[in-house]
């Protein structure tokens, strides 16, 4: 293969799991966005979603995409519930208290699944795992052009509700400014709970979307998780869904050329690299609005 | 699960209301919980199964063997504690633990405390080499499992000599034992003329290795040699197939061994092959019947991670009946003198080049044929041949 | 003061009777105190100064590479490469401070992750460095006096002395110039520097006084452990272990790390021991109990009721 054609490969590989980033960053973005707080548990969320993709496939024999149907519902709730009970009580405490409480129910949700399923590495086995798609003599992996699809539709769904919605012009408001929210008469309080339970949905639904091609285990890969939202979500910047794409595709694009032209085994810090150099010298992020440096 | 605990919670109860009346106990430091769990699940299962059969027929010398299992959280301060508690005790040996990075530390302290230490899981070159006169390891270490390989390789080449294999190249991850099996495997390489075309090592990080196969693809190795865990090997052989990277051997080690390797890859796993230090067909009487009573107590299909869980026992079983297991010297000789034979295989720790209370253990390689793990080197353990070369992935 | 210098003459006292009374607790005793005085040097920069570090298991990794490295290759003591160490870490803090302190609340703490995630590859990667991904053995110490530095009561005395120093620090820190500029900064950067503070170089100083105090707990682990791997040493885990110790102790007060240290080691010891697989999962709602109810942290929470009842004195008075 020449290598314009092993270049044109690799940048098409990079976007498509750039689509997987974006789509595990997603709802920390609009956590994130809206709350200030460092959510520990995000990507244990998105493991809950993938354990729950097992459990319909193992009980039930439902397909993956089919317990989005339950998944996202229970998502939402488990997200309310948390917020609720939880992160409400500390969010006028210092902001480590909210941390500190995202750091327990990382804790309890990776051991309640430990206990639960086991320590073996789960996914769902399907048979299009190694299938590819052909355009241009590139070739593209059906699994991620599927979640990359899915990142799509789950992005213009998350837009047209803050952007179409009353309680998504309330949630824009209350993230760039709460005490302006509260005077205009917004229940900030309740908002936090519906962006926490929204949060929550398209973490677990990022997981059961990618549990074809990705591998659940209890505690291990939550931290990886949420580590590369966190640098989706500071690559892309605040305040705006669609920079979350923009976000992961940076982030894949860089790690993919990266471990294809220079040593591999610094792949994981290319993506925190670039982390770091938008953080410092365009901490708005991409493509958003808000200020980092407050 | 619940059963699991409540059996776990009864045994500590036990081990210390009780006191040492006409029973024999034995500390074991296993990782139950934190991110070695899952191997720790398959160690204890062996361990009980051992457990069984040495009271089922006469305990230690008339005495009840009893096992303490203390959890270490897969860290290496806690499995510290645990040790000192097992060394002030009075436990005539200590068996633990699964991660170089817990045993490593365990296998300095309980030298200094003098308290004979069977390894459980760690195959890191480092802890028998030098070694200690405490530390004893029945299970293999990168040295032996990387010799394995290269005489597969070896043997491949003499009896097929019209496929060439003269290229490898190489993949594993960070960690300690990826990291050691993949250097003795480049040591290997230059001994016996094989030219090393492939060598990237990766992070945990999102099982995306098509970079890297890609990279590989222009190299077009022979050999592809792999040290991976347990989703990283699975997702490797996915990707390979889907970028079309070819080699004419494929082996993977430790994500291949294990029975969901086959049900996670499928098809694609048929050819890959890996190193083990036991398997049920291997030609060691009562294999089938240690596989079938694997089986029963997993409540699954087992691997040779439970096989080495009862190893380890039935080697500390046979030393503590030849020893007086209240003197932790007398322990330490028997144990220095083993000389048995399991179902999982023979047990001396003669020390020799340059390993110190290294069992010498004979790895076994096993194929992947028709989705099933079958012995096919060495020649006189195996029980079917090798399937040889690996066909193109467009023709399966 | 006197309280707190009492509070220290306390803790030498039982520290230095408690070999003789637990002889065979030593290692979680020496966990204990390492804690105390890792949270509590974390303290310094996250709590008094208000800067929320998660990559304090750089220098804890500093600080134990430096004692093996420097024994097993080099025959050097492990008391030269702790000082060693120390002035390292406290360049490295530096440098570090100097990227990335520009940054503000939940985003400076975001980029002291990615900085120690990075500096965890180069550990595991860069093999004629710090002898890669398989780790190093400490085979061998000097024996100063005839003390055996690998005996645990020897350690354990090391690893009292760090706590006691670490937190002495503190408490003279606590009342000097320097302390009232940490609070400053903390509270209000733009006053800070309204009453002419510099917040950049104050927050510099607490950085590397941190960093060198944490680097030398981190040798005295590397002895402990006598043989450390990258990926546990480096590990963001243990950053997150350290944070937490001090917040759920209590940030900003002196005695608040080390109350934590005490109570989340000695818990999680306990569940340890006790309840088998389910440990890790009681421990993580023993965290949401501290935070929910004590959101100011132990001793925090302890010290507002404090000055709450004086207040309603005074008042009533």
């Amino acid at each position: 293969m020449a290598g314009l054609d092993i270049f044109l490969q690799n940048i098409a590989n990079g976007v498509l799991m750039g689509g997987v980033y974006a789509l595990i960053g997603i709802g920390l973005t609009l956590v994130f966005g809206v709350m200030r707080t460092i959510n520990f548990a995000h990507g244990d969320f998105v493991v809950l979603g993938m354990y729950s993709a097992v459990l319909f496939n193992a009980l039930l024999g439902w397909d993956p995409y089919l317990s989005l149907v339950l998944a996202m519902p229970i998502g939402f709730f488990a997200g309310v519930i948390v917020e609720r009970f939880i992160l409400s009580r500390v969010i006028d405490a210092p902001p480590e208290s909210a941390l500190l409480a995202t750091l327990g129910i990382s804790l309890i949700i990776g051991n309640a699944i430990l206990l639960t399923f086991g320590g073996e590495p789960r996914s769902v086995q399907v048979s299009y795992a190694s299938s590819t798609f052909s355009i241009a003599g590139v070739n593209l992996s059906m699994v991620l052009l599927l979640a990359g699809i899915a990142t799509v539709i789950m992005i213009a769904a998350l837009y047209a509700l803050l952007n179409r919605t009353e309680v998504g012009r309330a949630i824009r408001g209350t993230a760039e400014n709460r005490l302006g929210a509260e005077l205009v008469g917004i229940d900030t309080r309740r908002i936090h709970s519906i962006v926490f339970g929204l949060g929550v949905m398209l973490a677990v639904m990022a997981g059961v979307t990618l549990i074809p091609l990705l591998f659940a285990t209890p505690t291990n890969t939550g931290a990886v998780f949420t580590l590369k939202a966190f640098v989706v979500t500071v690559l892309g910047g605040l305040g705006n869904v669609g920079a979350a794409i923009a976000g992961g595709i940076l982030l894949g694009v860089v790690e993919v050329l990266g471990a294809s032209y220079f040593m591999s085994e610094y792949r994981e810090a290319y993506g925190l690299i670039a982390f770091l150099l938008i953080l410092l010298f365009r901490p708005e992020g991409l493509f958003g609005r808000t200020v980092k440096r407050v | 699960m619940r059963i699991a605990i409540a059996a776990a919670l009864a045994a500590t109860l036990c081990a210390v209301g009780a006191p040492a009346q006409a029973q024999v106990e034995v500390g074991v430091i296993n990782s139950l919980s934190g991110n070695f769990a899952a191997f720790g699940e398959r160690y204890r299962t062996g361990l009980q199964v051992a457990l069984d059969e040495i009271n089922a027929s006469g305990g230690i010398k008339g005495q009840q063997l009893t096992l303490t299992i203390q959890d270490d959280r897969s860290e290496a301060k806690s499995a510290l504690a645990a040790a000192e508690s097992f060394a002030s005790k009075g436990v005539p040996l200590v068996i633990g633990s699964y991660a170089s990075s817990i045993t490593g530390p365990l296998a300095q302290f309980l030298t200094r405390q003098k308290v004979p230490m069977i390894v459980l899981g760690s195959a890191d070159d480092s802890i028998t080499k030098p070694g200690s006169p405490w530390v004893f390891r029945a299970k293999h270490n990168s040295t032996i499992v990387g010799k394995a390989y290269f005489d597969y390789f070896d043997h491949l080449k003499t009896t097929k000599k019209d496929v060439p294999l003269e290229t490898v190249a190489m993949l594993y991850g960070n960690g300690a034992w990826p990291t050691s099996l993949a250097k003795e495997g480049k040591r290997l390489a230059s001994e016996r003329g094989y030219k090393v075309v492939g060598d990237q090592s990766y992070d945990q990080g999102v099982t995306d290795f098509r970079p890297i196969l890609n990279r590989f693809r222009g190299a077009n190795p022979d050999i592809l040699y792999i040290v991976s865990y347990a989703e990283d090997g699975v997702a490797i052989t996915r990707q390979m197939r889907e970028v079309g990277l070819n080699a004419k051997v494929i082996a993977i080690d430790t994500s291949a061994a294990l029975p969901s390797f086959v049900q996670q890859v499928g098809k694609s796993a048929d050819y890959v092959a890996t190193a083990v230090s036991w398997s049920q067909d291997v030609k060691y009487p009562g294999a089938q019947e240690l596989y079938e009573r694997l089986k029963a107590k997993a409540g699954g299909e087992p691997s040779f991670y439970e096989a080495e869980g009862y190893l380890a026992l039935m080697v500390a079983a046979d030393a503590l009946r030849r020893a007086d297991p209240k003197s932790r010297d007398s322990v330490r000789e028997a144990l220095a003198a083993t000389d048995i034979t399991t179902p999982v295989t023979t047990v001396n720790f003669k020390s020799a080049d340059g390993f110190q209370g290294q069992n010498p253990i004979r790895s076994l390689i096993l194929q992947i044929q028709d989705g099933k793990h079958v012995t096919v080197f060495p020649d006189d353990l195996a029980a079917k041949q090798a399937q040889h070369p690996t066909p193109e992935w467009s023709t399966r | 003061m006197t309280k707190h210098l009492i509070g220290l003459g306390v803790l030498l006292a039982v520290g230095v009777a408690y070999p003789a009374i637990f002889p065979n607790n030593l290692t979680i005793a020496i966990s204990v105190l390492l804690f105390a005085g890792w949270a509590t040097s974390w303290d310094l920069l996250g709590g008094w100064n208000g800067q929320v570090s998660l990559g304090h298991a750089s220098f804890v990794g500093l600080g134990a590479y430096f004692v093996a490295i420097g024994q097993s290759q080099f025959g050097l003591a492990p008391w030269w490469t702790m000082a060693m160490a120390a002035a390292v870490a406290a360049v490295l803090a530096y440098f570090w401070g100097w990227l990335t302190f520009s940054l503000r609340g939940p985003y400076f703490s975001l980029s002291t992750i990615a900085v120690a995630e990075i500096l965890r590859l180069v550990a595991i990667n860069e093999e004629w460095l710090t002898g890669g991904a398989t780790g190093v053995f400490i085979a061998t110490l000097p024996e100063p006096f005839g003390v055996d530095l690998f005996s645990r009561t020897a350690q354990f005395y090391m690893a009292l002395a760090f706590a006691t120093v670490v937190i002495a620090t503190v408490i003279v820190i606590s009342r000097a110039r320097f302390g009232y500029q940490l609070r400053a900064v903390r509270e209000d950067e733009d006053s800070a520097m309204a009453a002419g503070i510099d917040p950049t170089a104050t927050k510099l100083k607490a950085f590397m006084l941190s960093a060198a105090l944490t680097s030398i707990g981190g040798g005295i682990y590397g002895i402990v452990l006598a043989f450390i791997e990258p990926h546990v040493i480096f590990a963001l885990l243990l950053s997150v272990q350290i944070a937490l110790t001090a917040i759920i102790g209590g940030r900003g007060t002196i005695w608040g790390p080390a109350v934590g240290a005490l109570v989340l080691i000695g818990a999680g010891e306990m569940f340890r021991t006790t309840f088998a697989e389910a440990n890790m999962l009681i421990y993580g709602i023993l965290i949401l109990v501290v935070v929910l109810f004590v959101p100011r942290g132990i001793v925090g929470e302890l010290a507002r009721r404090h000055i709450r009842r004086l207040y309603a004195k005074r008042a009533q008075g």
